[in-house]
């Protein structure tokens, strides 16, 4: 059964229609994005995994819940993923001593996303990702930091005060400006 | 947020690093508020493109098979079958697709937006579109009894051609979409294959406003289309 050519809403629609076939297929293009997300805010290998498990499997009983004209297939995955990743981080109480929290670097071997690749194809999602990747730099280190400890960390805006030594104001004006930002930046990936 | 609005927090609440009691004045305000919905949806849209850079980490191989097996002891979703799913007039349902009413006559449209993820810039055009396009069911003939379609229309002239369960084709023949209008004249709309389990889709190109015909159809052709509809009539329905 090659699906291959399909498009996520149809590779999506049919998951709705309980071919798991297609799961297979959603897997094979995002269970490494929906695990990477997973584990960089968990910490934990295996916590990560039962984390992926869980975004699978509510995609597969709730994938008539998705709505294309909100966001792509990818964003709505990252999105459940990273919810999910949270409630786990949060049920656990304890948080991973993380080396860094922080957005993937762009690498020597990546050029800077310029205005030619927006023309190409964003569908695929290593562009996105590198796209995504110079937003995040563009940001005051300040705000990125935050940023990444509320994302990734799961932190409340009054705990990420605490934990940088900051006035609650600054870090709220920090994370709100960062948003707006990478919201501009971002608006036409998708 | 002197006028009662809450965008100034909007973009923690998509976070979900509000405080409880922020975070219940966002919420009773949502209720009320359509414009700090929509921008609170335009945030949840980043926090969902923020995690594409996430760093790389690798799962373990065996993660695959642990996935489908707990989904394949799952039911997809409970209590409905696949085939009432384009069947029903869909009253109630809440899936997106659901939502439509395969009614065969051109009397009301379902408004209901969807996209083809394959275009780019749709979610910047989506913003930009005045009226709202419509999604038209398609159902299947006695010469493919199980099949379904989906045309969802993404601009005035552009679509995208969803199918499931059509039976895939020998190596010389292909599916073939037409455009039907009011004095019968057939325009193709491209031509497409599906693969082994059924699945297709075309993107469609019309030289006009796809609302200006009447009627859709694909039929059976030779590999790479006819100019005019040949073989047997699979899906058919009504704009």
């Amino acid at each position: 059964m090659d699906l291959h050519g399909l498009d996520d809403i149809a590779l999506l629609w049919r998951v709705a229609h309980g071919h798991d076939d297609a799961l297979a297929e959603l897997y094979d293009r995002y269970g490494r994005l929906v695990f990477s997300v997973a584990y960089h805010a968990l910490g934990d290998y295996a916590v990560a995994e039962e984390a992926t498990q869980d975004v699978f499997l509510r995609v597969w009983t709730r994938a008539d819940q998705y709505d294309p004209t909100r966001a792509q297939v990818r964003t709505w995955l990252v999105s459940i993923a990273r919810h999910r990743a949270i409630d786990l981080l949060r049920r656990q109480g304890s948080r991973p001593e993380h080396s860094s929290i922080a957005w993937a670097d762009l690498g020597p071997e990546d050029e800077p996303a310029t205005g030619d690749d927006t023309t190409a194809a964003l569908g695929d999602l290593h562009l996105a990702q590198r796209r995504v990747q110079a937003a995040v730099a563009e940001l005051p280190e300040s705000q990125r930091e935050a940023l990444a400890l509320a994302y990734f960390g799961g932190y409340t805006q009054r705990e990420i005060a605490e934990r940088l030594g900051e006035p609650l104001g600054t870090v709220k004006t920090r994370i709100h400006l960062a948003m707006q930002k990478l919201r501009r930046a971002l608006v036409d990936i998708g | 947020m002197a006028d009662g609005h809450v965008l100034d927090v909007l973009a923690s609440y998509a976070l979900d690093s509000l405080d409880p009691q922020e975070r219940e004045a966002v919420v009773a305000h949502l209720e009320t508020c359509a414009a700090c919905g929509a921008e609170l949806q335009r945030y949840e849209v980043l926090v969902g493109q923020l995690g594409l850079a996430a760093p790389d980490a690798a799962p373990p191989p065996a993660l695959r098979d642990r996935v489908l097996a707990r989904a394949r002891i799952e039911p997809a979703r409970a209590g409905v079958a696949i085939s009432e799913q384009l069947s029903t007039t869909g009253a109630g349902q809440q899936a997106w697709w659901g939502r439509l009413q395969p009614v065969l006559t051109v009397v009301s449209l379902v408004a209901v937006v969807a996209l083809a993820v394959a275009s780019l810039l749709l979610w910047q055009r989506v913003e930009q579109l005045a009226s709202r396009p419509e999604t038209v069911a398609l159902a299947g003939t006695e010469a493919a009894p199980a099949a379904r379609a989906l045309l969802i229309l993404e601009d005035a002239d552009r679509a995208v051609l969803v199918v499931n369960d059509l039976p895939p084709l020998d190596a010389a023949q292909q599916y073939q979409l037409w455009l039907i209008d009011a004095d019968g004249t057939r325009t193709s709309g491209g031509v497409f294959s599906v693969v082994d389990s059924g699945s297709g889709s075309l993107t469609v190109q019309a030289p006009r406003p796809l609302i200006s015909y009447t009627a859709l159809g694909v039929t059976i052709e030779p590999y790479g289309g006819s100019p005019g509809p040949t073989g047997d009539r699979v899906l058919g329905g009504s704009l």
